[in-house]
């Protein structure tokens, strides 16, 4: 009986060794847009960060991975550099701060000088903003892509197409706006556009005290193109589906910023929950990425 | 059958927190915070039962904040014959080493990964002992979303055998396979639902030499703890020791690469571990040396250690009239090896294999170093001595997640003198020297006993070498306790400085206070 009994054994292991499932390449799952490109949901992160912050460069890394490699360019990013870890210094002297990322530092990553919640961290579409609490809608690094993933195919209700251009004698940058409604909408929508440079080569702080002083500071916010961080009401009211609506926008670049690395990212939110419905990005010159 | 036994323990810790802004303690609105458990115990013949009853009112600062209001996290009945025993209900369960399995409880670092379900342990012959359980791990007040399948063969060879019965030689050998399942709804990445782990293990005894190995297994196993890679996990862990009278000697090392085994992939914190990963380093019981214990990294480490001890013999000049101990170890903790898997991928980049590693090739990074050497000697009948050295280097970057890393020379002196029969005294006095994070500490510890009901202690550590002036606290410290039978009553007040506390390479983030604590221990 006992010897019988010893087959349970083996047939334990056995069962236990079936159990496994080895995964094969690829890793990462094709996220395929139900709709039309063009007519699909963009997400926007935007990060917190900070050339002081030795965990930013990590956080950068993750959400360059995550466009590059996991949503491509149905995830636009943005780098808020504003807070402590932004603040200049005679090591860091340069200042990526604007108003505009000091305006959404204080109000949705807290106040720097009462509450302030750790780096990297960033919005997806600022999603989770709550009237009790604002900073609801930063997301730790790990929350990003699943955040991402379970939104990115949402019906969207906004189409948005951009069309810049840029006279590089008066380095004045315009940009036309036009949007569809994708269905019929009821809330009021804000509309924003903020310029960003991408590749700046400055220092930034990294662990155990290293810096790099040729670090490239990827899709750092610049400001917005009508110096408006919450932007303007664009759409208000019952709006049928297929009304179209568009809007101009002009800025003159700072000497300093490299125009071919500007891009404009437009987005409208629900002005009643801040949530992004749609974004684009445009670089604003031909050689611009 | 009888009316059977019941046993039972209770332990009851308890803070008051003061506000203190200069140790940045945290603001506790509760001001009083409190942790306690009951375990009670039935037996009769062969069955039992028992149950732990828990209670965090609310949680002290330090544990996980998860731990909400009270309940029964704990409770099961077994029967055990001479063959078969079978628990069903929550049990605590560790095969070999631990490093596919090990199910248990620790109230002081807030750990219970016990497993809810059936457990069945068979023993069909003398010298073999087959295990096999499925079942869900404890989630706090609640369980984790994975399932837990795992079973394990012990084979006794010189109790099997005969030709070996009498043989001096005694030799165990050991299997085990553990499996989880969570479904995947993961939206970006093809996961496992079904992840298996698998180990053989060997102990073999032989006169004053006792040799343990084990090597474990685990297949593709994407999870938040290692950034969602590919690449399978490995571990060896092996430790060979000598003791003859008056000598031990022990040697261990092992490699851990990518074998964080949890139940919920996405899980963070010390929270629904399957498996346990020993770690080699001295676990210092010395405040200042254990100010910057090593935590073990299951994402990859190499570590080797090695101890001495020595008894000087009694009457002898370094012995003395009683004789002199002296232990001397070395321990050493690196990175491993990584290379990328390809020229485009980074090392351990998410939705890929992470990386390659050779299996015996260290890494370039060192984690942890410890050398300490401690002699003990008896001077009289009253009075007895300890001094140790002690130098670390300790990788916080690795370790605890931001810089510096710390180079750390500590010192103690443990003298103890009997006054009369029943009572002692015992000073302390350490030192660690580092140019490091807070620099310099020194701290000085005097207890009084009165064996064995009462013991009085008072302490001051001081962080005279901190380069921020402001911030050269003394943290002191007084206590008292009485123990009568089996009930312990502790009472302190002091400031309690930011640290980590760990055991057996786990840890726990201990954030500094200022109060009154409370501690009432009992058991029947």
């Amino acid at each position: 009986m006992k010897k019988y009994f010893m087959l349970f054994l083996p047939f334990l292991f056995l069962v236990l060794i079936c159990s496994c499932d080895k995964i094969k390449q690829p890793y990462i799952k094709t996220i395929k847009h139900t709709l039309d490109t063009v007519e699909a949901r963009k997400m926007l992160l935007e990060e917190f960060t900070g050339d002081q912050c030795i965990n930013c460069p990590n956080g950068s890394t993750q959400a360059e991975y995550l466009k590059n490699s996991v949503f491509g360019n149905s995830l636009i990013l943005i780098s808020v550099n504003a807070g402590f870890y932004a603040i200049p210094n005679s090591q860091y002297p340069y200042d990526f701060r604007c108003t505009v990322s000091d305006t959404l530092d204080n109000y949705f990553h807290g106040n720097p000088l009462t509450t302030t919640l750790g780096y990297p961290m960033g919005m997806v579409n600022r999603l989770g903003w709550l009237q009790s609490n604002p900073l609801n809608v930063c997301l730790s690094v790990n929350q990003w892509r699943d955040t991402i993933a379970n939104h990115i195919n949402d019906v969207p209700k906004i189409s948005i197409e951009l069309y810049n251009s840029y006279n590089p004698a008066t380095r004045v940058v315009s940009s036309s706006v036009e949007c569809d409604a994708l269905m019929s909408l009821t809330s009021t929508y804000r509309i924003c556009s903020y310029l960003t440079e991408d590749s700046i080569i400055k220092p930034q702080e990294f662990p155990q005290g290293v810096d790099s002083l040729t670090y490239v500071h990827r899709h750092v916010l610049r400001g917005a193109l009508d110096s408006n961080p919450w932007g303007v009401t664009f759409i208000q009211g019952n709006t049928a589906n297929g009304a179209q609506f568009t809007k101009n926008y002009t800025m003159v670049l700072d000497t300093a910023w490299n125009a071919n690395h500007c891009s404009v990212v437009t987005f409208l939110y629900d002005a009643s929950n801040y949530e992004i419905i749609q974004a684009e990005e445009k670089g604003i010159s031909i050689s611009s990425k | 059958m009888n009316a059977g036994q019941i046993h039972g323990s209770f332990q009851m810790d308890a803070q008051y927190y003061l506000k203190d802004s200069l140790i940045v303690a945290p603001n506790v609105p509760e001001k009083v915070l409190m942790n306690a458990f009951a375990n009670i115990l039935y037996t009769n013949g062969n069955f039992s039962a028992g149950l732990r009853y828990e209670s965090f009112q609310n949680v002290m600062e330090g544990y996980d904040s998860r731990n909400i209001g009270n309940g029964i996290p704990y409770k099961f009945i077994s029967y055990k014959s001479d063959e078969l025993e079978v628990t069903v209900g929550n049990f605590y369960e560790q095969f070999g080493n631990g490093l596919i399995l090990r199910l248990y409880q620790d109230w002081n670092l807030g750990i219970d990964n016990s497993v809810e379900g059936v457990k069945v342990v068979y023993k069909p012959i003398k010298g073999i002992t087959v295990k096999g359980l499925i079942g869900t791990q404890r989630f706090f007040f609640a369980q984790g979303p994975g399932i837990v399948r795992a079973a394990d063969g012990e084979f006794y060879l010189n109790d099997i055998f005969k030709s070996l019965e009498q043989k001096k030689t005694k030799i165990t050998l050991g299997g085990s396979v553990v499996s989880k399942y969570q479904n995947n709804t993961d939206p970006v990445y093809n996961l496992p639902a079904n992840v298996a782990a698998f180990a053989g293990r060997v102990n073999i005894i032989c006169g004053k030499i006792n040799f343990v190995s084990e090597y474990a297994y685990k297949i593709n196993d994407p999870s938040a703890l290692n950034n969602y890679i590919y690449k399978p996990g490995e571990a060896l862990y092996s430790s060979a020791t000598f003791s003859q009278k008056g000598l031990g000697i022990s040697v261990s090392a092992s490699r851990i690469d990518n074998m964080g085994f949890q139940s919920d992939r996405n899980a963070t914190g010390n929270v629904l571990y399957i498996n346990y990963l020993p770690s080699l380093p001295t676990e210092h019981t010395y405040a200042l040396a254990a100010m910057y214990p090593y935590a073990t990294q299951p994402n990859g480490e190499m570590s080797a250690q090695g101890a001495i001890t020595y008894n000087i013999k009694r009457n002898t000049p370094l012995g003395g009239r009683y004789g002199t101990d002296v232990a001397l170890n070395y321990s050493r903790v690196t990175s491993i090896d990584r290379v990328a898997v390809n020229d485009t991928t980074p090392i351990g980049e998410s939705g890929t294999l992470g990386y390659k590693s050779d299996f015996f090739k260290f890494g370039n990074e060192l984690y942890y170093d410890d050398f300490n050497i401690e002699i003990d000697h008896k001077f009289s009948q009253r009075f007895k001595a300890g001094a140790t050295y002690m130098y670390q280097t300790y990788n916080k970057e690795i370790i605890q997640g931001h810089p510096p890393t710390i180079y750390a020379h500590i010192g103690v002196l443990d003298l103890t003198y009997k006054l009369k029969e029943k009572k002692s005294l015992q000073l302390e006095l350490q030192h660690l020297y580092t140019k490091q994070e807070n620099g310099n500490w020194v701290m000085a510890m005097l207890q009084y006993t009165i064996a064995p009901k009462w013991f009085f202690a008072l302490s001051d550590m001081y962080n005279y070498g901190n380069r921020d002036e402001i911030m050269q606290i003394h943290y002191y410290n007084a206590s008292l306790g009485f123990i009568k039978n089996t009930n312990r009553i502790a009472i302190g007040y002091g400031k309690q400085r930011a640290g980590v506390f760990c055991v057996g390479g786990v840890c726990r983030y201990v954030p500094a206070s200022n109060g009154v604590t409370l501690s009432v221990m009992s058991s029947f």
